[in-house]
C-alpha cells in the first residue's frame, strides 16, 4: 500500500517536472529567431562577450566559449533582475544595452550608398556568417565564392537568393542559423567575395571532412583546403 | 487510526487529481504541437507539389515551342518563338531547383534548362538582327528538343502516377539522395528522379554564344597556358618579390591545387607572416604554371579606418605598385570605397583602347596607403597581345546610333567582353541621361548597340577618366 503510493508520488513528480521540462524547452528555445537576441544556443563573439562582461561582473562562472548554455542563462538571468529587467534569461536588445555592449544596426551598415554590386550584400554576409563563423577569414570569403561560382553555374539557380536557399543546399539555411545578425568579419568576405577574390580556384562545393555524411561528395576534387573545410568542382 | 486513513485517501485523491491534470496538459500540449508540425509540413508538401507542377507545365510547354520553332523559315518567324522557350525554359530551371532533390541527381536536368534557356536566348538575338540560323544552329535545336521531350515524358509518368493516386512524399524524396548512396539501390519512390537522370548522363555538350555554354568552363588561361612550370621554392621567391622582402618575415606554403581537377588554374598557396607580426596575415596563390600572382588578400584587422589618403593618392600607389610588378600601362576605370579601404579596378590601355577584359582589381587601405588586395583572375585568363579588327564605323555614325536625348561627355575606344566571353571592340559613350551616368558601347565593325551600363554614382563609388 505504502509503496503504491510512493510509486504514484513519484510517477506524479516526474510527470510535472517533464511538463514543466516541455514548457520551459518551448520558452528558451529560439523560435523566429530575432536578429539581436542571443538566448539557449546562441553562439558566437556576441556571446563571448556576454559571457566576458557577466563574469567581470560575478554573475558568471563558467568558460568565456561562446556557447550559450545553461550557466550562460542562469547569469543573465541574475543580471537582469539585478538590473530592473523581465528576468527570462533571453539576452534581447535592451539587456545588451545595459551591459553596454553595442549591437550593430544593420540598417546601417547597408548605408544610403549602395552599388549594384552591393544588393545582395547583407543576404551573402548571413550565409557566411551562418556557415563560417569561426573559420579564418579566408575560409569565409571562400564560401562567397562558392556562393557566386554556383550562380554562375548552369546547374545551380541563376540569383544569389536560388542558390543560398536551395533545399539542402547549405546547413545554416536548413537550421535557421542565416537568420543570426552577421558579424563584421562576414560583411567583409562578403565584401571581398562580391568583388571578385576567390580563394577557391573555381569551385562550387565544399564540405566538412569531420562531418560529410555523403560519400559521393569525396569523388569531387578538391581544389583548396581552408580551415575545417575543403573545397572542390567537378 | 482513522483520521491517518482519512489524511492518506486525501492525499491519495489529490495526487491522483493532479496526475490526471498534469496528464491531460501534457496531452494537450503534445497534440497541439502536432498538429502545428502537420499544418507546416502539409504547406511545405503544396508548396513542393506547385513547384512540380508548375516545372511539368514550363517543360511541355517547352517541347511543345522546339518542334514549332523548327517548322519556321525566317529569322522574323523564329525570334518570338525562341523568345518563349526563353522564358519557359528559365521558368522550369527556377521551379525545378526549388524541389529538395538531391543535388547530384538534378544537377544534369538543371544544366539542360539553363542551356535551352540560354540557348534561345542567343538565337533570340540572332534572328532580331536579322541573320538566318545556319545548320549547326538547327543541330543544336533538335538536341534540344530531343531532351526536352525525354523531361517532359518523364514528368509526365510522374504527374500521371500521382493522377493514378499516389503520392509524392518530399520528405523521403528529401531523404532518398543519402539512403541510395548508403544502399547503392533505389525503390521506386513516386516523383523521384533517378530515372530521369540516368537519360540525361550523356547530354552532349552544347556550345553558342552564351554565358552557360560550355566552352566558358574549358577556356584556358592564356597568361599561363604553355609556360614552365615552377616549383614550389620558386613560387615562395614569387611572393617575396610582390610582398616585398623589406616586409616579409617568413613564408609559408599551405597547399596547391590537386592535379585531378579539371578546368581550373593550377596554383601554389602560400600564407605570409610580415616583419612586424607574429602571426600569418596575408594569403596568396601564384599560378604553378609562368608563376603569376592570381590574387592575394591581407586580412589584418586594422584599427583606424582613418582616411588620411584621398582617392588620387591612393590610385597613385596602386598605379606605381603594379608598374613595379610587370603590369605596365594600366588605366584606373573605376573605384569603389568602403570602411576605409579602395577597391580600383584596373584595365590596360593599349594603342587608346581600354581592354576590359584583362581586369585586374586592387585594393588600398585608405590611412597608410599600403596595398591589401590584389585580384588578376581577367588578366591571367584573357591578356594577350589582340589583333584587333578593322573600324567600320565612324565615331559620327556610332554617335547617331544613340538617343539624342543621351548627352556624351566623353568618347573612348574600348574592348568589351560579353557575356559569353566573346570580346568586341566598341565605342564607348559616356554620359549622362536623367541626371544618371551611363556607359553605351557601340560596336565598331557593325554599329550594333551591345551593352549599356548604368553607373550608380555616390561618393563611395566612381567613375574615373
Amino acid at each position: 500500500m505504502k509503496a503504491k503510493k510512493i510509486i504514484l508520488l513519484m510517477v506524479n513528480l516526474i510527470m510535472f517536472l517533464n511538463l514543466a521540462y516541455s514548457f520551459w524547452i518551448y520558452k528558451v528555445t529560439p523560435k523566429a529567431v530575432d536578429t539581436i537576441t542571443y538566448t539557449w544556443g546562441s553562439e558566437g563573439d556576441v556571446v563571448r562577450q556576454i559571457q566576458q562582461k557577466l563574469k567581470q561582473w560575478g554573475y558568471y562562472e563558467g568558460n568565456v566559449d561562446g556557447k550559450y548554455g545553461y550557466k550562460t542563462w542562469e547569469a543573465v538571468k541574475a543580471f537582469q533582475s539585478k538590473n530592473g529587467l523581465k528576468a527570462d534569461g533571453i539576452a534581447g536588445k535592451q539587456t545588451l544595452e545595459k551591459m553596454g555592449i553595442q549591437v550593430k544596426d544593420s540598417s546601417r551598415k547597408q548605408g544610403g550608398d549602395n552599388v549594384a554590386s552591393n544588393k545582395d550584400l547583407m543576404l551573402m554576409a548571413a550565409a557566411i556568417h551562418g556557415e563560417g563563423r569561426g573559420e579564418p577569414y579566408e575560409g569565409q570569403v571562400a564560401i562567397g565564392a562558392v556562393i557566386l561560382n554556383r550562380v554562375r553555374h548552369s546547374s545551380f539557380p541563376n540569383t544569389i537568393a536560388g542558390v543560398i536557399y536551395q533545399p539542402g543546399a547549405f546547413d545554416a539555411v536548413a537550421d535557421g542559423q542565416i537568420n543570426l545578425e552577421p558579424g563584421d568579419s562576414a560583411i567583409k568576405a562578403a565584401r571581398d567575395a562580391l568583388n571578385g577574390w576567390d580563394p577557391t580556384g573555381g569551385a562550387i562545393y565544399y564540405w566538412n571532412p569531420a562531418t560529410a555524411k555523403s560519400k559521393w561528395i569525396w569523388s569531387v576534387p578538391i581544389t583548396k583546403r581552408i580551415g575545417k573545410h575543403v573545397f572542390g568542382k567537378k | 487510526m482513522e483520521e491517518k486513513d482519512n489524511r492518506l485517501s486525501q492525499w491519495k485523491r489529490l495526487s491522483g487529481g493532479s496526475f490526471l491534470i498534469a496528464l491531460g496538459l501534457l496531452l494537450g500540449f503534445g497534440i497541439y504541437q502536432y498538429k502545428q508540425k502537420l499544418n507546416y509540413r502539409q504547406y511545405l508538401q503544396n508548396r513542393f507539389q506547385e513547384s512540380f507542377y508548375e516545372a511539368t507545365t514550363y517543360v511541355d510547354n517547352m517541347e511543345n515551342l522546339f518542334t514549332k520553332v523548327r517548322l519556321t523559315k525566317s529569322p522574323d518567324q523564329s525570334a518570338p518563338l525562341f523568345a518563349q522557350i526563353w522564358r519557359e525554359a528559365s521558368s522550369a530551371q527556377d521551379n525545378l531547383a526549388e524541389l529538395p532533390y538531391d543535388h547530384n541527381t538534378i544537377s544534369k536536368a538543371l544544366k539542360f534548362l539553363s542551356q535551352a534557356s540560354d540557348f534561345s536566348f542567343s538565337m533570340t538575338n540572332k534572328a532580331i538582327e536579322g541573320f538566318e540560323l545556319d545548320e549547326e544552329d538547327w543541330k543544336k535545336v533538335d538536341q534540344l528538343k530531343k531532351y526536352a521531350k525525354i523531361l517532359s515524358d518523364e514528368l509526365n509518368k510522374i504527374k500521371q502516377e500521382v493522377n493514378d493516386g499516389k503520392r509524392i512524399d518530399w520528405e523521403e524524396i528529401e531523404s532518398e539522395g543519402e539512403k541510395r548512396l548508403a544502399k547503392g539501390n533505389t525503390k521506386a519512390i513516386t516523383g523521384s528522379f533517378s530515372e530521369i537522370s540516368k537519360q540525361f548522363e550523356d547530354i552532349p555538350t552544347l556550345i553558342y554564344d552564351g554565358p552557360f555554354s560550355d566552352h566558358i568552363e574549358r577556356m584556358e588561361p592564356r597568361m599561363t597556358r604553355n609556360k614552365k612550370k615552377i616549383s614550389k621554392e620558386e613560387g615562395k621567391k614569387v611572393v617575396e618579390e610582390f610582398i616585398g622582402k623589406d616586409k616579409v618575415k617568413s613564408i609559408k606554403q599551405t597547399g596547391e591545387t590537386d592535379t585531378k581537377v579539371e578546368h581550373t588554374i593550377p596554383v601554389y598557396s602560400y600564407q605570409v607572416v610580415l616583419r612586424d607580426q607574429d602571426e600569418p596575415t596575408i594569403s596568396i596563390d601564384v599560378t604553378q604554371h609562368g608563376g603569376l600572382v592570381l590574387w592575394m588578400l591581407n586580412y589584418t584587422e586594422k584599427e583606424s579606418t582613418e582616411e588620411k589618403l584621398s582617392l588620387e593618392e591612393a590610385r597613385k600607389k596602386a598605379e606605381k605598385f603594379l608598374e613595379e610588378r610587370n603590369y605596365p600601362n594600366m588605366k584606373a576605370s573605376y573605384y569603389e570605397k568602403v570602411d576605409g579601404t579602395v577597391v580600383i579596378n584596373f584595365a590596360p590601355y593599349e594603342n587608346k583602347v581600354i581592354m576590359y577584359p584583362d581586369l585586374i582589381k586592387v585594393k588600398v587601405a585608405m590611412d597608410d596607403g599600403e596595398i591589401i588586395g590584389f585580384e588578376s583572375l581577367g588578366y591571367i585568363m584573357m591578356h594577350h597581345d589582340r589583333k584587333l579588327p578593322e573600324i567600320k564605323i565612324t565615331e559620327e555614325e556610332a554617335r547617331d546610333k544613340i538617343t539624342k536625348d543621351f548627352k556624351v561627355q566623353q568618347v573612348n575606344m574600348a574592348v568589351i567582353p560579353l557575356e559569353s566571353k566573346r570580346e568586341v571592340l566598341c565605342y564607348e559613350f559616356k554620359g549622362e541621361f536623367d541626371n544618371q551616368l551611363f556607359l553605351i558601347y557601340i560596336n565598331a565593325e557593325s554599329g550594333k548597340q551591345e551593352k549599356i551600363l548604368q553607373i550608380l554614382q555616390s561618393k563611395n563609388a566612381v567613375l574615373t577618366k
